[in-house]
């Protein structure tokens, strides 16, 4: 619900249309449709002219209504879906067309709409041409009402760009400060230290004055024998000792406990994340990009630690600063405190204004150098065309214009900063001379006051004036660090967002509660009219259904995109189907316990992956506590052994990023090794020896040969032949299982997918030789 | 199906024996004595040289017949290209610009647009393109694209909001 309610504020936000079909038109449809109900709808924002419209295409079971509003009524058509037999999409330069045709291919309803709306109309078109061909569709999606499938749908595009958690930017400052809540008494320290360094500071200025007003003054005039005034200068310059030693203990207890503190926060953040990061489903790694996830842990988490260990601090004590100031200036003399104090929050205004119209400066250099780095991601990738052009020079003379042009907008910036803080000084500085302007005659007065009467009621004394000159050089850090407050709080609030998006994201794929572990494992898997799609729509399984008994051996076939490897993905329980069921020795799946369905699972990929370790390490990945014996059997029953042998540290070789390079096949036969030394019940080979040539396939082969033995395999393999052994070969074609029998079964098939397969290999393969 | 280039065929003074129809739907079709199929037709250059070379295509994306320069059509198949790229070529043209503004991970445009007042949004690394017109091409997260036909014509306010992303 949560969700769908930032899905809803996401479209109120940023597109100038509905959130929802208006409750009036369905209540209209509602009247004129009898059993149906709303399967999906769109809204259609282009009219004939190509004119800005309200338009919205609703689709029940049997017919679609289309309606326009003109003038606040509702102007509908109905269409019959029986009546059309094509839904054709044009594309145009900024917008789509959706066409439907009858059976004499006569266009009987047109649509246009931006692409904004592409993504909801591409449904519609979809569910369409499903009915259209199917005569009936049934949307198996039953938890996505249409109305959610609107929404979902129509932000997308927000989504993918945007890190989308609930809440807004202050929620987001609300939730990085709720992080302090375990450590609340560091806080409060470390706080407290802050707070009191701030207060102490305040004092050595006073000091200063005090010994002016207090010794310096009566001693001129007479007033103070040398003794007492010596001795009234150490009292107060023990005072001044204790002060400092005092700010630097709370200094001290401010740095150390902030600091340590925020390493704890960033700690528990990285944990957290990279814990959630562990949970989460397949689905939301392939939406995001992984250098993406990989800062969000790393450089967000330093950003948050920055902005707990010094930017809260920096600014709460700031603040207390500027305010301690105030109060004391206006408290020792209350005009000179008002003419101090009074144009600060403008000095700030200024220094915000300037941060913000240096945004711009910053924004075109950005720009600019990112067609710097452009020209180089370019040029070094393509360095053999560069080359073989003979465009060494264009190039350099193309890089050296950016180059030129970036110089120019980063001087741009220099000659905007440099211009404005000497500006800023002399303002702060105009604020001295008015302090001496107007303090200097009544300092005066003062003394003149004093020589004649001996009295000290009149005017302003000069220690009191000099104490006011020392506070006046310390608003300058506050206020600079305040005027900066607002970038450092976007900083950290946007490194906060990347960061609770992750933790944010539900996990897909749930351990339900009551779910049984495994016993006695046979490794029978069955589909049952399963069908599955990636994003809710688009269907990638329509209907599949097989059994495979346990031990055998199974081959997936058919062209690429057909949902070969969708289905080891169900299998491997990475996605739960939308409908049907997936039996596991006859149980459920989902109600398998997961951890331990997973341990009775191998999976060997076309591009196996090693983690960077040695050899054994990544063998040892599978089963920690194999003996060595275990693991060099498993590495000679996947003809491993010899060539591992043949490497100068043989199983002590650090492979992967940054190691030994191993070549596909060699690494393909680690991974065999890791997934032989795993023993598990259920195999599952995706093209493994795709990307390997044929000397090594066949030493693949003999490996997986004996992997396979007493296992139940789904095999996806790209040349048929290695699927000779199947005890049963499963054709797929656009998600629907088109065949299934033995090999010899399928070639009787008069016109038959895999037959065609098969032939049209033998043909390739004729040909090459 | 051979591509026929209609100002070869000219110059070779053969008879070109086809016709472009247009229809209410926004259809174009290509019509010659044995067949009438649906076509679409695509600007070889939209954006640099937008007024010669047109591509007419099939619903198998296959060409059907390339066009240097419309004139070389008879009337009739003129007017249909004019209409069929008057609506193929639709997209918002910008007449002012109202905000710039940067969200999490997104810039928010506001614009006035030749329909009205218009909100937008780009990732914050798609910068406008410039052509070399004077004219500056802003593409939206979704696709949509927004046209300033000339910069230097906005007003100062617009102008200045856009300085950042053009020289
Ligand atoms: N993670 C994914 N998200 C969305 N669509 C996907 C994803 N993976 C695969 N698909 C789509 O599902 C279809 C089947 O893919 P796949 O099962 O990988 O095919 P095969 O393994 O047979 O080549 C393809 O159309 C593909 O584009
Ligand atoms: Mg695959």
């Amino acid at each position: 619900m949560e969700v769908l309610k930032s899905k809803t504020s996401l479209v109120n936000k940023y597109y100038e249309q509905p959130d929802r079909l208006p409750k009036d038109l369905k209540e209209l449809i509602f009247k004129s449709w009898e059993k149906q109900n709303i399967l999906l709808y769109s809204f259609a924002d282009l009219d004939s002219h190509f004119q800005l419209a309200e338009q919205w295409i609703v689709v029940g079971q049997l017919q679609i209504v289309f309606a326009t509003r003109r003038n606040s009524k509702w102007e509908i058509k109905i269409l019959n879906i029986s009546e059309i037999s094509a839904t054709k999409e044009l594309s145009g330069l900024s917008y789509r067309k959706l066409l439907f045709e009858n059976q004499k291919a006569e266009v009987i309803f047109s649509v246009n709409y931006t692409l904004r709306q592409a993504t909801t109309m591409s449904s519609v078109k979809f569910v369409l041409e499903q009915m259209v061909d199917q005569k009936k569709y049934e949307l198996d999606f039953e938890n996505d009402d249409a109305d959610s499938l609107y929404l979902k749908q129509l932000v997308k595009p927000i989504e993918k760009a945007q890190a989308s958690i609930s809440g807004g930017q202050y929620d987001v400052v609300w939730r990085l400060l709720a992080l302090l809540r375990p450590y609340k008494y560091s806080v409060l320290l470390g706080m407290s230290g802050a707070v009191l360094m701030t207060l102490v500071s305040l004092v050595p200025a006073f000091l200063t004055g005090k010994i002016i007003d207090e010794v310096i003054k009566p001693f001129q005039a007479g007033q103070l024998t040398k003794d007492i005034a010596i001795k009234l200068t150490y009292i107060t310059l023990m005072g001044l000792i204790t002060v400092y030693i005092l700010r630097e203990f709370f200094a001290w207890i401010r740095l150390q406990k902030m600091a340590i503190l925020g390493e704890y926060v960033a700690r528990d953040l990285r944990d957290r994340v990279y814990n959630h990061l562990q949970k989460l489903s397949l689905s939301f790694f392939n939406s995001k990009q992984t250098g993406s996830i990989i800062s969000r842990v790393g450089a967000d988490t330093d950003r948050i630690w920055d902005f707990i260990a010094f930017g809260v601090v920096e600014v709460t004590t700031s603040i207390i600063m500027l305010m301690g100031l105030s109060v004391v200036l206006v408290a020792l003399d209350w005009r000179l405190g008002l003419l101090v104090s009074l144009p600060v929050p403008f000095i700030l205004f200024i220094i915000y204004w300037h941060g913000q119209s240096m945004q711009k400066l910053f924004l075109k250099a950005w720009r600019k150098w990112s067609d710097l780095t452009d020209c180089l991601s370019d040029t070094i990738p393509g360095i053999k065309v560069v080359k073989s052009f003979n465009k060494e020079k264009e190039e350099v003379q193309r890089f050296r214009l950016r180059n030129q042009s970036v110089v120019k907008e980063f001087n741009g910036i220099h000659k905007a900063w440099t211009r404005f803080w000497p500006f800023l000084m002399l303002t702060i500085q105009a604020i001295v001379i008015g302090v001496w302007t107007f303090g200097m005659p009544r300092v005066l007065d003062h003394i003149e006051y004093f020589n004649k009467t001996g009295n000290i009621e009149s005017g302003l004394s000069p220690g009191v004036f000099i104490s006011f000159v020392l506070y006046l050089g310390m608003f300058v850090q506050p206020i600079e660090i305040i005027g900066q407050m607002s970038r450092m709080i976007n900083r950290a609030t946007s490194s906060a967002h990347r960061v609770f998006e992750i933790l944010d994201t539900e996990p897909q794929i749930l351990n339900l509660k009551g779910a049984l572990p495994l016993e006695d494992f046979k490794g029978e898997v069955e589909f049952k009219n399963v069908n599955f799609s990636y994003d809710g729509v688009r269907k990638t399984l329509k209907s599949v259904s097989f059994k495979i008994n346990s031990g055998e051996m199974v081959g997936l076939v058919g062209p690429s995109g057909s949902g070969k490897t969708t289905i080891t993905n169900l299998i491997a329980r990475f996605y739960d189907a939308q409908s049907g069921e997936i039996l596991i020795d006859g149980k459920k799946i989902t109600s398998i316990d997961l951890n331990s369905y997973r341990s009775q699972m191998g999976i060997v990929l076309q591009d196996p992956y090693l983690f960077h370790g040695t050899i054994l390490d990544n063998i040892k990945y599978a089963h920690p506590e194999a003996t060595l014996k275990e693991i060099i059997s498993a590495a000679k029953a996947a003809n491993a052994h010899d060539f591992i042998c043949n490497l100068p540290q043989a199983y002590d070789t650090v492979v992967g990023e940054r190691g030994h390079t191993l070549s596909g096949g060699e690494r393909q036969r680690i991974s065999i090794a890791r997934a032989i030394l795993r023993n598990p019940k259920i195999l599952i080979l995706d093209e493994a020896t795709s990307s390997v040539d044929t000397e090594t396939e066949k030493k693949i082969q003999q490996a997986l040969d004996r992997l396979v033995k007493g296992r139940t395999t789904i095999a996806i393999a790209h040349r048929l032949s290695t699927l000779a052994q199947a005890n049963k070969i499963l054709v797929l074609k656009n998600g629907e299982l088109k065949e299934q029998g033995t090999s010899i079964d399928l070639m009787k098939l008069e016109n038959g997918v895999y037959k065609n397969l098969v032939n049209m290999q033998r043909e390739l393969h004729a040909n090459k030789v | 199906m051979d591509v026929l280039n209609v100002d070869k065929l000219r110059d070779q003074n053969k008879i070109i024996e086809f016709k472009l129809e247009f229809n209410e739907h926004g259809q174009l079709f290509f019509v010659n004595k044995e067949k009438k199929i649906s076509v679409y037709i695509k600007k070889c250059f939209p954006w640099s040289n937008k007024d010669s070379f047109f591509s007419i295509r099939n619903q198998s994306d296959e060409e059907v017949l390339l066009i240097e320069d419309i004139n070389a059509l008879d009337e009739h198949s003129r007017d249909a290209i004019i209409s069929s790229l008057l609506a193929s070529g639709f997209c918002f043209i910008i007449n002012d610009i109202i905000t710039i503004k940067e969200d999490y991970e997104l810039r928010v445009w506001e614009v006035e647009t030749n329909q009205g007042m218009r909100q937008f949004q780009t990732e914050l690394m798609a910068w406008p393109r410039e052509l070399s017109s004077g004219g500056l091409l802003i593409q939206d997260l979704a696709g949509d694209i927004y046209y300033i036909p000339k910069v230097s014509e906005l007003k100062p306010s617009g102008k200045k909001l856009l300085w950042a992303f053009i020289d």
